[in-house]
């Protein structure tokens, strides 16, 4: 059965967002799992995945129609300001994206990776 | 790298006091560190990889790429899909002990994967390698086991996704599996582009050629066919400056040369302006319903005194009830003009022209024939080219451009124009014209 990753993001963003800034986690989280993919993807190829996310992600949420995808990854410089909760939502719709649309082109030859690293982002001082 | 065991390429203590000229050789792993043993293998597959797609040509490189993919990972399914094209279409498949209903259900899947990547939506029907849709059973049509598979988007000016590389494992794969076959995806795209980019660039330069040549026919045309008009005029101009006191009969005879001369020149000015605006892609055409019964009457009064002067017989025929057409009044007339100047010229004198209209395949059809000397089989590709005159040509009638500026005038309305001609039997030019219902 292919994993949940809605709850998976959910359960992470609800243990992580505690009064911190979601800019900051959001570049955190999304740099970090475009490292680890990097290590099993090629860089266009990553790219088009990443990009394939962001538009099946702004369609819910038009916020990240301004996110851009390069060699380096996701950019949140062209978000606008908006509410922590618009935030939230829009970094956990981008993650469960790109966590989905990894699972649907490799299966589970690199999601899990993914998933494990995205659980090391922000363990310290958040849980605590 | 086997877990808990990484291992580093150590430099030889030999090389740590003291400065060597260049860099030491890469020490080829040894037979006791089997992973490090098989990324190397991997590089060299790689590297061969982008060997071979340096003379990447197009979809007819691909069962190679995939050969070569399929020696390095044991694959069961290899293909690539192309998505610039609705629904996907195969480019290549190698399938190693898999029948074809599981080709068959691969290449679904990896239609899915291709929706996935692109966010369109999915297109109706089922896709197949053969003609006849294949039954799947309901294990096929299960998608594979997780781990078994990987859809690799291949992608165009370094964006917009156009297609996959779908690779099935024999047996689970793992991520330096996803790593090579990714890289072997993006190297694909790469050369695609690069392979695209060089297509562009001829079809760049043969346009340049051919407006090149265009240019110097232009030339030549002007410096000879309109010469010769423009001196006729000037001569007979100077003809009657210098014996102002001639006969009447005389002054009528010079007058009627110049005006001929003059006019010879101003349809080759119009008609090398047409050449241009088709050339430029602004020939302009205002569309409207036109009866074509009352245009044929109209080119044939046009063409009359031309007709009788050679005592040629013009006929018409159009069928009763011939719905409209969608046509440009002006450039239709100009159409037949241009035909029937064409019969004209190779027509015996005495002998008949005729101009039939009908109804055919939902369109209108229009035929110009003569009974002239026909067009030999050789020279039928060529007719409408410009400035292309047969064995008979060239002739002092014109400058070879009335048939290709018929030509692009009926493909501006939307029609087509073909002739059908025996050396000797005389010729028949059909062109079409849509309704305008």
């Amino acid at each position: 059965m292919p994993p949940d990753h809605r709850a998976f993001v959910e359960s992470w963003l609800a243990r992580r967002v505690r009064g911190g800034d979601v800019r900051v986690l959001a570049d955190e989280a999304l740099g970090a799992v475009w490292s680890r993919a990097r290590r099993g993807l090629a860089g266009l190829t990553l790219q088009a995945l990443g990009r394939a996310a962001r538009d099946a992600a702004a369609r819910e949420l038009p916020l990240l129609s301004d996110v851009t995808v390069g060699p380096e990854g996701f950019s949140l410089e062209g978000i606008p300001p908006a509410p922590p909760d618009e935030l939230r939502a829009a970094l956990g719709g981008l993650l469960i994206e790109l966590l989905s649309v990894v699972e649907s082109t490799t299966g589970d030859i690199l999601a899990p990776a993914l998933q494990a690293e995205l659980l090391r982002i922000g363990r310290a001082g958040a849980e605590g | 790298m086997s877990r808990g065991k990484r291992r580093h390429l150590e430099i030889p203590s030999s090389a740590s006091g003291s400065l060597q000229a260049g860099p030491a050789p890469l020490p080829r792993p040894s037979r006791d560190e089997p992973d490090l043993e098989l990324g190397y293998a991997r590089l060299r597959r790689l590297y061969e990889l982008s060997k071979l797609l340096t003379s990447y040509a197009g979809p007819a490189s691909v069962p190679e790429l995939l050969q070569r993919v399929a020696r390095t990972v044991p694959l069961r399914i290899a293909l690539v899909l192309d998505a610039s094209v609705s629904p996907p279409r195969l480019v290549a498949a190698r399938a190693v002990f898999a029948a074809e209903p599981e080709l068959s259900a691969a290449i679904d899947h990896a239609r899915a994967c291709v929706t996935r990547l692109s966010g369109t939506p999915p297109a109706a029907g089922l896709v197949t390698i053969d003609p006849v849709p294949l039954p799947l059973s309901p294990r096929l049509r299960k998608p594979p086991a997780r781990g078994r598979f990987a859809a690799l988007p291949l992608v165009q000016d370094q964006r917009a996704v156009m297609g996959v590389l779908y690779v099935r494992g024999g047996k689970p794969l793992v991520e330096a599996d996803l790593a090579f076959l990714s890289a072997a995806a993006d190297q694909l795209s790469l050369a695609s582009d690069r392979h695209a980019a060089w297509q562009r660039e001829i079809r760049l330069r043969e346009r340049a050629e051919a407006l090149d040549r265009a240019q110097k026919e232009l030339i030549a045309v002007v410096s000879h066919d309109l010469r010769n008009p423009l001196g006729a005029v000037m001569i007979g101009i100077s003809t009657l400056r210098k014996w102002p006191d001639l006969s009447a009969e005389m002054l009528r005879e010079h007058l009627d040369s110049i005006h001929r001369a003059a006019e010879r020149a101003s349809t080759l000015v119009h008609d090398l302006l047409d050449v241009a605006r088709l050339d430029a892609g602004i020939m302009a055409v205002s569309l409207e319903p036109i009866d074509l019964a009352s245009a044929i009457g109209e080119a044939v009064e046009l063409m009359k005194p031309l007709l009788d002067s050679r005592f040629l017989r013009c006929e018409t025929q159009v069928e009763e009830d011939l719905p409209p057409v969608l046509g440009d009044r002006e450039r239709i007339l100009q159409v037949f003009s241009n035909l029937l100047g064409n019969a004209l010229k190779f027509s015996r004198e005495g002998s008949a022209v005729s101009i039939l209209a009908w109804q055919e395949d939902g369109e209108a059809r229009c035929c110009v024939a003569d009974e002239g000397c026909g067009i030999p089989l050789a020279d039928l590709p060529r007719i409408f080219d410009r400035h292309f005159q047969g064995p008979h040509g060239p002739t002092a009638h014109g400058a070879g451009l009335g048939l290709s500026i018929a030509k692009g005038i009926v493909e501006a309305q939307g029609g087509r124009i073909w002739v059908e001609s025996r050396e000797g039997q005389g010729s028949r030019f059909f062109f079409t014209v849509p309704f305008a219902s």
